[in-house]
C-alpha cells in the first residue's frame, strides 16, 4: 500500500461503512465499500471544500437533493483536514452525456439547469467573505488583458496591410475591434475590476446533470477553477447552442431567470463576457503566419457569431434582469 | 399522497438503500423492502423542528437503555429525517407485530411502566431540544370552558329545532348533569392553578398519544412504543391522564385497578404531591363526553348519519361512568 492509499484508509476509517479497497482510477481516487463505490473528493484548500459543501447543501435546503454531496462520518463530519489537505467522501454518478442527446429530456434538462445555476449563484449572493484561496482566478476579462487585446488587434491589422492581402480578414478584424470596444464598456460598467464580484465555475459542463429516472441529479464540479459569475452561464449556453440552437437557450434563460433576477452590475458583465470575441483571439493567438490556419481562424469566427446569437438571447430577455437597464 | 416507487427510490438511496418491494401499511406509511432489511417509511407533516426535536430524544433514550423506543434512521448525510418538496419523511427498523399488545395479560401495568422509564430518563437529560410547547394549565382551563359552552349550546339547539338531531336531544337530556361534573372540575382546576403558581412542574419527555395502537409486541415479546411524532416536554401527568381517560373506563374506573397501574409507573418515576393533585384535577373532567361532542359539532350535518348510533353509544357509556369516574380521581390523589 503506497502512502496516499494508507492515508486516504485511516481517514476513512471514521465513516461508519466498510471499506474494502482503496484505488486509483482514470478519474481519481475511490473507496470500495459494502455500501458501495465511493468517491474520494480530495483538495488542498479546506476553504474550497467549504465553498464546494455550502452550495450543495443549499439546493438541499431549497428542496433540491439530488446533488453529489459529502458524506457524513462517525463524528458527524463532512470532511478531514490534516496538514496535507481535505478528505471526502461522495455518492456519485457518472456524467451522463447521453440526456443532451435525447429529444424529450432535453428542453427539461436546460429548464433543470437553468433552476440549478440560478440557486447556486443565489447561493452565494449574500456572502460577505469572498473565496481568496488558490483555486481562484482572474477570469477571462480583466483591464489588462483588454488592452493586450487592442496592442494584439493592432499589430495584426498592421501585418495585413502591409501584406496588402487576406483583405476579408482585415475587415473582420474592425469589427473584432468594435466588440474588444463594446466589451470593454460593459466591463467597466459592470464594476468587474474591484474584485468584489462573487465567484462561481470558470466552466460547468452540460454533463453534471444526470438523468436517473425521472429525477435529476448534479454531478461532480468538484475542485472548481473560481472566476467572477457568469462564466459558468456562458459556458452551459455555448452549449447549449450548440445542441439546440436558441430554443435551448431561452429555455435555460426563462428557467434561471424564474429563480433570480440578474443585478445591473452582473448583467454588464455577462454581456461584456458574451460581447468579447474570445474565439477569435483565440484562434488567432500563437499563429506565426495568418495565412496558415485559415480554417481555425474561421472556426473562430464561427463560435464568435454563435456567441453574438446568445447575447441576443440574453440581451432580450428582459425578466433576467432586476432592472430594465435597455 | 400516495408514494410511488421512484419516490421511494429516491428516498432510499438518501440511507445507501436499495429498494425491493414497497407496501403502503395504511396512509403515508410504507413497508419497505430494502438490500438490507425492512422498514418503515412514513410521510409526516410536522415541522422540521419537531422532527429533529423527536429524533434527538429517540436517539437519546435509546442510548440510555430504552430499547422501547425506535430512533429514526439517519442518512448518510447525517439527517434524521428528508424534507423533500412533497413533504418530510422518515424511516425507522419495522418492528413485526407478533400479537397484540392487549392480548398480554396486565399489558397496563407494563406501558406504565415504560412510560415512567422515559419519563425518569429524560429527567436526567443535559440536553432540552426545543419542540412543541407544554400546555399550560389557562390553556387547559380555556379548552375546558370552551367544551362546556360547546354542549351547551348543542342542548340549546336540540331545543330549538324540535328533535330532528337525536343526538342532541340526548345530550339535552343530560346536560345538567354533565354541567354538575365539569363545572366542579374547572374549579378544582383554578384552586390548583393557583397554588401551584410558584411551583414549577417537572417536564419530561410526553409521548401525547399513549395509545394502544401505537404499541407494538415484536419478536421473543419485546415491546415498543411507537409514534412519537407529537411528543413534547410536559408534566408527566398529560401521558398518563391521556392513558387513564382511555382505558381506565374499560375496566368501571376500578379504582383498585387504577391504583395499581399508577403504582407500576411509580416503580420508574414517583410523583410529587403537586403532580398527584393535578393528576386528580384533570381526571375529575369528563374528557370522554367532551369529546365526543366536539367530533359531532366539526362533522357537517349531511355526514352525520353515519355515526350518530355510535356517538350515542360513547356518551351514553361515559355518562353512565360519571361517579365512577369522580370517584376515581379523588382516590387518586392519595397514594
Amino acid at each position: 500500500m503506497n502512502l496516499q492509499e494508507e492515508r486516504l484508509r485511516n481517514h476513512l476509517d471514521g465513516y461508519p461503512f466498510t471499506i474494502r479497497e482503496v484505488r486509483h482510477e482514470e478519474n481519481g481516487w475511490y473507496a470500495l465499500t459494502d455500501r458501495g463505490k465511493k468517491r474520494i473528493i480530495y483538495c488542498q484548500d479546506e476553504n474550497l471544500i467549504r465553498w464546494s459543501h455550502s452550495w450543495r447543501e443549499y439546493l438541499v435546503n431549497q428542496g433540491f437533493r439530488h446533488v453529489e454531496r459529502y458524506l457524513v462520518n462517525g463524528q458527524g463530519e463532512h470532511w478531514i483536514s490534516d496538514l496535507a489537505g481535505s478528505y471526502a467522501l461522495s455518492d456519485y454518478w457518472e456524467q451522463d452525456y447521453d440526456w443532451s442527446k435525447r429529444n424529450e429530456l432535453q428542453m427539461k434538462g436546460y429548464q433543470t439547469f437553468g433552476e440549478l445555476l440560478a440557486h447556486i449563484h443565489l447561493c452565494f449572493d449574500n456572502v460577505e467573505e469572498v473565496y481568496r484561496g488558490r483555486y481562484r482566478k482572474k477570469g477571462t476579462l480583466n483591464e489588462t488583458r483588454l488592452k493586450s487585446s487592442y496592442r494584439y488587434l493592432h499589430a495584426i491589422i498592421k501585418e495585413i496591410e502591409s501584406r496588402q492581402s487576406d483583405n476579408w480578414l482585415l475587415y473582420n478584424l474592425s469589427r473584432v475591434a468594435e466588440r474588444v470596444r463594446k466589451a470593454e464598456a460593459l466591463y467597466e460598467a459592470s464594476g468587474g475590476e474591484n474584485d468584489r464580484t462573487p465567484l462561481s465555475f470558470a466552466h460547468m459542463p452540460l454533463s453534471s446533470l444526470v438523468y436517473w429516472e425521472p429525477c435529476w441529479y448534479i454531478t461532480g464540479l468538484h475542485n472548481p477553477v473560481l472566476v467572477p459569475r457568469h462564466e459558468d452561464t456562458v459556458t452551459l449556453l455555448e452549449q447549449i447552442y450548440e445542441i439546440s440552437d436558441t430554443e435551448g437557450v431561452n429555455q435555460f434563460l426563462s428557467a434561471y431567470a424564474s429563480v433570480r433576477r440578474i443585478p445591473v452590475p452582473e448583467k454588464n458583465y455577462l454581456l461584456a463576457l458574451l460581447c468579447y470575441p474570445l474565439p477569435v483571439l483565440s484562434g488567432l493567438e500563437g499563429l506565426p503566419q495568418l495565412s496558415e490556419e485559415r480554417e481555425r481562424i474561421i472556426a473562430g469566427f464561427h463560435l464568435q457569431g454563435q456567441r453574438e446569437k446568445i447575447l441576443r438571447c440574453v440581451t432580450e430577455m428582459r425578466v433576467l434582469y432586476e432592472e430594465d437597464s435597455g | 399522497m400516495e408514494l410511488v416507487e421512484w419516490q421511494a427510490k429516491h428516498l432510499l438511496h438518501d440511507y445507501d438503500l436499495r429498494l425491493y418491494g414497497i407496501d403502503e401499511t395504511e396512509k403515508n406509511r410504507w413497508r419497505v423492502e430494502t438490500d438490507n432489511g425492512i422498514f418503515l417509511l412514513e410521510k409526516t407533516d410536522e415541522h422540521p423542528t419537531q422532527l429533529y426535536f423527536v429524533a434527538s430524544w429517540l436517539h437519546y433514550l435509546y442510548s440510555q437503555g430504552i430499547k422501547s423506543v425506535v430512533p429514526f434512521c439517519v442518512t448518510k448525510y447525517g439527517e434524521p429525517y428528508i424534507a423533500t418538496r412533497y413533504g418530510m419523511y422518515v424511516l425507522q427498523p419495522w418492528i413485526e407485530e407478533t400479537e397484540a399488545i392487549w392480548r398480554v395479560p396486565e399489558w397496563e401495568t407494563r406501558v406504565l411502566r415504560e412510560v415512567g422509564r422515559i419519563h425518569q430518563v429524560s429527567i436526567r437529560a443535559q440536553v432540552r431540544w426545543q419542540g412543541y410547547a407544554p400546555v399550560s394549565l389557562e390553556q387547559i382551563r380555556q379548552r375546558w370552558e370552551s367544551s362546556i359552552a360547546q354542549i351547551v349550546l348543542i342542548a340549546e339547539m336540540a331545543g330549538q329545532h324540535h328533535g330532528t338531531e337525536v343526538f342532541g336531544k340526548m345530550v339535552k337530556k343530560n346536560v345538567e348533569q354533565f354541567l354538575h361534573f365539569a363545572q366542579y372540575a374547572v374549579r378544582e382546576l383554578t384552586d390548583a392553578t393557583a397554588r401551584l403558581e410558584r411551583r414549577p412542574l417537572m417536564r419530561v419527555l410526553c409521548h401525547g398519544r399513549i395509545h394502544r395502537r401505537n404499541m407494538i409486541i415484536g419478536a421473543g415479546g419485546a415491546f415498543y412504543i411507537t409514534r412519537f411524532e407529537r411528543a413534547n416536554l410536559d408534566t408527566p401527568v398529560r401521558d398518563l391522564a391521556i392513558f387513564f381517560r382511555r382505558y381506565a373506563p374499560r375496566c368501571g374506573w376500578s379504582i383498585r385497578r387504577g391504583r395499581k397501574w399508577l403504582a407500576a409507573y411509580e416503580e420508574e418515576n414517583p410523583l410529587t404531591e403537586e403532580e398527584r393533585l393535578l393528576l386528580s384535577c384533570y381526571l375529575l373532567f369528563p374528557e370522554r363526553l367532551a369529546h365526543v361532542a366536539r367530533t359531532y359539532w366539526n362533522t357537517a350535518g349531511e355526514d352525520r348519519g353515519q355515526s350518530v348510533q355510535q356517538w350515542m353509544q360513547t356518551w351514553q357509556k361515559h355518562l353512565q361512568l360519571l361517579s365512577e369516574m369522580h370517584q376515581f380521581a379523588l382516590a387518586i390523589k392519595q397514594k
